[in-house]
């Protein structure tokens, strides 16, 4: 026998999901191969690895056994795919730097690529390729992240960090003639009757949990719509359309460049939350790669040195 | 990264066999697939993997060597999961036989029953399926084999019929001296048919039986039979042609006599197809031989 490796994955995925359809979704095949697949891996282990009940699908108890190990394989070979792409990286010099999709992040990615010089190789990729930047950091899928964070947001023991700004508070921002708040007068709990345009996960780690969280334990309710964006320039471009009050931590009106866009503006929560945003270099703690430690060191002082990255201008 | 599990089969064959020519014998493909594989892998580390000599010997790299040390962890997993295959395979794989209650208390099952018992394939276990049930636990996989009077029709079923259960004569009075009866002795009996599946078989034996010179009987059902059976028989029923059962909750008050020239109900085994287990086929074979009827002698020692 050799078990087939597509076969398994497709027989990990559907154990856990238990929906042909869904599997057949998520490995980009059709219905009719997933229960091919599946009968292929049975005929070839001579086994029943399913029992289709009037409730669903369930595995069998030599099903189970089996899946226990499989998943392993899956995860085994995902491992290799990961493990071999960082020894290629290594042999060639090549440093991957993940970096979000702020406004600074973009300035940093272009200028890093303009002032590389010929030996330096270096890979950009961006958070939404990934489940999470601190795996990815982990998992030697990248080398170097450059992002935002909310508070503690990504300050773990594996991972060090070098923070390039530190911003308190919390910033609204919103269009005036679809809503006419007086900024002067205007109280927090009013986002609650409005849609809020916030930093997803992938573009700010840590706001949008605390945002929730925070609306409904002080105040019992969520806003009507939240919309989470990935990138500052799509948020700046519905806050300014009017879509929705804009809610970024720390000096959001400077970073996202509204603050001259003639929208109501109004800054909060400044002591409540003296490090809401700090933009950061992180790398593994334990790196010693002379190339992704160089690349980490320019990082760092392109952005010292060059007040046009930070600033509005 | 993520590497085609077939590239990685490949570059093992070639890792171990050191030719393309062999690796591909190994791996029953063309010589240029292989070196299609092979170079699809180097672009995609970006390196050179193995050096080849004249001869067409190939030597492994540095990269080689690093990937092949990397996919131990995944190479011992797939082991592991073989060697569950086998010890699930060496204590036995279950097997389900599903049948209706009245078709699993006969002698007939019984003695099929134990013909696969001692088979160290598999471990039998017993599921009760009644009537309809029984395509739905084949597809739904709750049982592995349905026996029932009649296969199951459809194109992913195989049905194949085993020799059929025959019949006896339950008799409220012993008739001795008789090993076996003729339809023609029922003629002065007042006399049933016991029916435990579908009605209009059971009819077409009774009429069969009734031509065979035993003048009139009626049907009843298997739950009235078996009553009777248990219950000192009173009233006017004296004798009930049957399907000898196993067992009954209580000893029977009557006595079997083998019914001579007329068959018995048939009996079809219903299985997948497409069945994990390979062995289905060749057991139906073995129950078939384990259910030809031995001579009359070892018959009566049966019952």
């Amino acid at each position: 026998m050799d078990p087939d490796l597509p076969c398994l994955e497709t027989f990990v995925i559907l154990a856990e999901r238990g929906s042909f359809s869904e599997t057949a979704a998520i490995q980009c095949i059709s219905q009719p191969a997933v229960s091919q697949r599946i009968a292929k891996l049975e005929a070839s282990t001579g086994l029943r690895l399913f029992l289709r009940t009037q409730e669903g699908l369930t595995t069998t108890r030599e099903g189970k056994e089996l899946l226990e190990i499989a998943s392993r394989i899956v995860a085994e070979h995902e491992r290799l795919g990961v493990r071999m792409s960082r020894h290629v990286r290594e042999m060639k010099g090549i440093v991957r730097v993940m970096i979000d999709r702020s406004i600074v992040g973009e300035r940093i990615e272009e200028s890093l690529l303009h002032c590389m010089a010929d030996e330096d190789r270096i890979e950009i990729v961006h958070p939404d390729e990934f489940h999470s930047w601190v795996d990815a950091l982990d998992h030697h899928q990248v080398d170097i992240v450059v992002t935002g964070t909310f508070l503690q947001a990504g300050q773990v023991a594996s991972l060090q960090r070098v923070e390039l700004g530190c911003q308190r508070g919390t910033t609204l921002a919103w269009n005036r003639v679809y809503f006419d708040f007086d900024p002067g007068t205007f109280r927090f709990p009013e986002i609650l009757r409005c849609t809020i345009l916030v930093p997803s996960e992938k573009l700010i780690p840590g706001y949008l949990p605390f945002l929730e969280r925070w609306c409904s334990e002080s105040y019992g309710s969520l806003p009507p719509e939240i919309v989470a964006f990935d990138d500052e320039v799509s948020a700046r471009e519905a806050c300014l359309s009017g879509l929705g009050v804009l809610l970024f931590p720390g000096e959001a009106d400077t970073r996202m460049q509204i603050e001259t866009a003639g929208l109501g503006i109004v800054k909060t929560f400044e002591f409540l939350l003296p490090d809401a945003f700090s933009y950061s270099i992180y790398l593994r703690a334990e790196e010693n790669a002379q190339k992704v430690l160089e690349t980490a060191l320019k990082i760092n002082k392109m952005y010292r040195e060059k007040p046009t990255l930070r600033a509005g201008a | 990264m993520n590497f085609d599990p077939l590239h990685l089969r490949a570059f093992t064959a070639l890792m171990n066999e050191g030719s393309v020519s062999r690796a591909s014998l190994e791996l029953r493909t063309s010589p240029s697939n292989v070196r299609r594989i092979w170079q699809n892998l180097e672009e995609q580390l970006g390196d050179r993997l193995f050096i080849s000599d004249e001869s067409g010997e190939t030597r492994p790299t540095g990269a080689a060597k690093l990937l092949d040390r990397e996919m131990v962890a995944l190479l011992n997993e797939i082991r592991r999961f073989e060697a569950s295959v086998r010890r699930i395979h060496g204590n036995g794989r279950t097997l389900r036989l599903g049948a209706d209650r009245n078709v699993f208390n006969t002698r007939h099952f019984g003695r099929l029953f134990n013909a696969l018992r001692n088979d160290s394939r598999f471990r039998i276990s017993f599921v009760e399926v009644t009537g309809e049930e029984g395509r739905g636990a084949l597809e739904a996989g709750g049982c592995d084999m349905v026996f029932a009077l009649d296969g199951t029709p459809g194109r992913r079923f195989e049905s194949r019929e085993l020799p059929p259960m025959r019949f006896d004569v339950a008799c409220a009075r012993p008739r001795d001296g008789e090993p076996v009866l003729n339809p023609s002795s029922l003629a002065d009996l007042n006399w049933s048919l016991a029916d435990f599946a579908t009605n209009s078989l059971a009819l077409d034996r009774l009429r069969k039986i009734e031509a065979g010179g035993a003048g009139s009987g009626r049907l009843c059902s298997q739950v009235q039979f078996m009553r009777w059976a248990e219950e000192r028989p009173e009233g006017d029923t004296e004798a009930i042609v049957c399907v000898q059962p196993a067992s009954f909750s209580r000893s029977p008050q009557v006595s079997f006599v083998p019914l001579e020239s007329v068959a018995g109900f048939p009996l079809c085994v219903t299985y997948l197809k497409q069945h994990p287990y390979e062995f289905l086929p060749v057991i139906t074979d073995q129950m078939e031989r384990a259910l030809k009827t031995p001579p009359d002698g070892s018959r009566s020692a049966l019952s």
